[in-house]
């Protein structure tokens, strides 16, 4: 017998060898039915989720626009879901507050209005269409120049991205934009609105390329002082008044106080002009500074060593009241450098951080609280001054509106792809 | 092919005839008789799910060898950490199925399957292929490897 044989009649051998069990053939058990009815009702859920969030425009203004007005303790951080003040008008706000862009190139800049009830918040998106584009050495940007008129209801836009072609008054209670043209190629500087909010007065001069985008540098040497009668639309030159960088409206808007290089003037309606004495080192601080008694103006101290006025360029170090009627000026005690308005006898400034109420003697009183986030930095504060000395301090919530267009689109593209994976999924079960 | 109208009728005929076959290639392939039985079952099980499969008894042959190999690597690994000897006969044999049985215990599972269908089923080299997910010149090689390793063993009785 050959090895092979024997292999063979071996594992024939061994396996006829291995015990085989008789065990019953296997049965298939019936599989329960896969039911639809848990991801259907799931599907619908997130339907009328997403469909409630897009349903919620265009949102009637629901900020009341008259009766006191809230300042929320804490301002809503960074957020890309506001609503624009374009898409869905709130109505007169409160403040208004700008983000500078972030260190990364989506950290867009934005300007946020924040409704007189505290809690509706709503981006200025033209503001935030014209901000400076991120340029490298500085790599922060701000959102367009802005200003906010006293009711709150307008807000004055500019432009940071170049040569300015028109100054854009926003209607927060209609979200309509219009645009008054100035002197093709120009540096424009926002620089105070009328009690009445009807009247705006801003710098003009002739764009300089080396600015970079910032007016001053063009404006302290050349800048024309010019009214902009909104009801009109007419604009008017102010004669006389070149080099002028700050000013403020009188409580009865007759008179205009303009910071034109080291001299405070004071210019009235009438035409006459008088100078204000300035203690050293002090100047003019903005649009909020004339007290709403008419007797005091707020003084922005100036860092020792700044650079020169002239060029438009200095570093704010303090705060300081002056008396009109007795020329007394008298420092305030707060680390805040901007002014924001009046309530009562208190000046209301910010450092950014915080917004304060300052007495004429004492320390400041922490009112509210901004959050940067998201790694933006708060570029400016303002408030709508005739509306500052009444107002409440509260937690007031955030609504920031309706989703904006591209999240309503990519969710309606969502629901479409999700309708259509049930309506497949319905239509195979039907086939089976 | 086992079609889905007559599903039940031709795999009680295919379960009658291929049970037994099917575990003792199993069992020659891993050792275990449990473990055979238990992965034939589980092969067929697995059969009623599939009313595509056009060669029944050649589907099952690849499961079975393909399970029996898995089984046996999870149970070497098993063996390996519990530190258990291998499994005695069950039944007694003559001395040359003794020395085949000892030959096939030193085989890869591969190499086992491929004796018993060479040597018991007496399937071709391509069939042998089929079963074994392989091809046919691969089939030659494990079939030269085990057939000398076996040989010594009988040599050697």
């Amino acid at each position: 017998m050959t090895t092979d044989h024997r292999l063979r009649a071996a594992v024939h051998e061994l396996v006829e060898a291995i015990p085989v069990p008789m065990a019953a053939p296997p049965v298939m058990l019936p599989t329960p039915r896969r039911s639809w009815r848990p991801v259907l009702v799931a599907a619908a859920v997130v339907v009328l989720l997403l469909a409630a969030g897009l349903v919620r425009l265009p949102a009637a203004p629901t900020a009341p626009a008259a009766g006191p007005a809230t300042l929320p303790r804490v301002f809503a951080g960074h957020s890309y879901l506001t609503a624009t003040a374009s898409d869905a008008p709130a109505g007169p706000a409160i403040a208004i507050y700008g983000y500078g862009q972030g260190d990364l190139p989506f950290q867009t800049p934005q300007l946020i209005a924040v409704g007189a009830d505290g809690r509706t918040y709503r981006e200025i998106d033209i503001a935030s269409k014209r901000g400076r584009p991120v340029d490298a050495p500085l790599l922060k940007s701000p959102a367009a120049p802005a200003l906010l008129s006293p009711d709150g209801g307008r807000v004055a836009v500019a432009d940071a991205r170049g040569p300015v072609h028109d100054v854009a008054i926003v209607d927060l209670t209609t979200g309509r934009t219009r645009n008054h043209p100035v002197p093709a190629g120009s540096a424009v500087q926002l620089l105070a609105w009328s009690p009445d909010s009807t009247r705006l007065a801003y710098a003009v001069a002739p764009y300089r390329a080396d600015s970079h985008g910032d007016p001053r540098v063009a404006l302290a040497a050349d800048g024309e002082l010019t009214l902009l009668d909104l009801a009109t639309g007419v604009t008017s030159t102010v004669a006389g008044q070149r080099g002028v960088l700050d000013a403020a409206f009188s409580p009865d808007g007759r008179t205009l106080a303009v910071q034109v290089g080291t001299e405070l003037r004071l210019l009235l309606a009438s035409g006459g002009s008088t100078i204000v004495p300035l203690p050293d080192g002090h100047r003019l601080g903005g649009p909020a500074a004339w007290s709403p008694d008419g007797r005091r103006l707020a003084l922005v101290r100036v860092a020792a060593g700044s650079p020169s006025w002239a060029t438009g360029y200095w570093s704010p170090d303090g705060l300081a009241v002056l008396d009109l009627p007795t020329g007394v000026s008298t420092p305030l005690d707060t680390d805040a450098t901007t002014i924001l308005g009046w309530r009562g006898a208190d000046l209301l400034a910010t450092n950014r951080d915080t917004i304060v109420s300052v007495p004429p003697t004492g320390s400041a009183r922490v009112l509210a609280r901004l959050q940067p986030g998201n790694d933006h930095w708060i570029d400016t504060v303002q408030l709508a001054t005739a509306r500052t000395e009444n107002f409440q301090v509260r937690d007031a919530g955030v609504d920031r509106g309706p989703w904006p267009w591209w999240l309503r689109v990519l969710t309606l593209g969502l629901l479409l792809l999700a309708g259509g994976a049930v309506l497949m999924a319905l239509r195979r079960r039907r086939v089976r | 092919m086992l079609s889905e109208p007559a599903v039940r009728g031709d795999f009680d005929a295919l379960y009658a005839a291929q049970f037994a076959p099917m575990v003792r290639l199993a069992c020659v392939t891993t050792g275990s008789v449990p473990a055979a039985e238990d992965v034939v079952q589980e092969v067929f099980l697995a059969l009623l799910h599939r009313p595509d499969v056009r060669e029944p008894t050649a589907w099952l042959r690849r499961a079975v060898v393909s399970r029996c190999t898995s089984w046996v690597r999870r149970r070497r690994l098993e063996r390996r950490h519990a530190g258990q000897p291998e499994p005695e006969p069950l039944v007694p044999l003559g001395p040359d199925a003794i020395a085949v049985r000892a030959g096939l215990a030193r085989l890869r599972p591969r190499h086992r399957a491929a004796i018993f269908l060479r040597y018991y089923l007496d399937l071709s080299e391509a069939d042998i292929a089929d079963a074994l997910n392989c091809r046919p010149g691969t089939v030659k090689s494990l079939l030269h490897r085990a057939h000398s390793a076996l040989r010594e063993h009988l040599d050697d009785h």
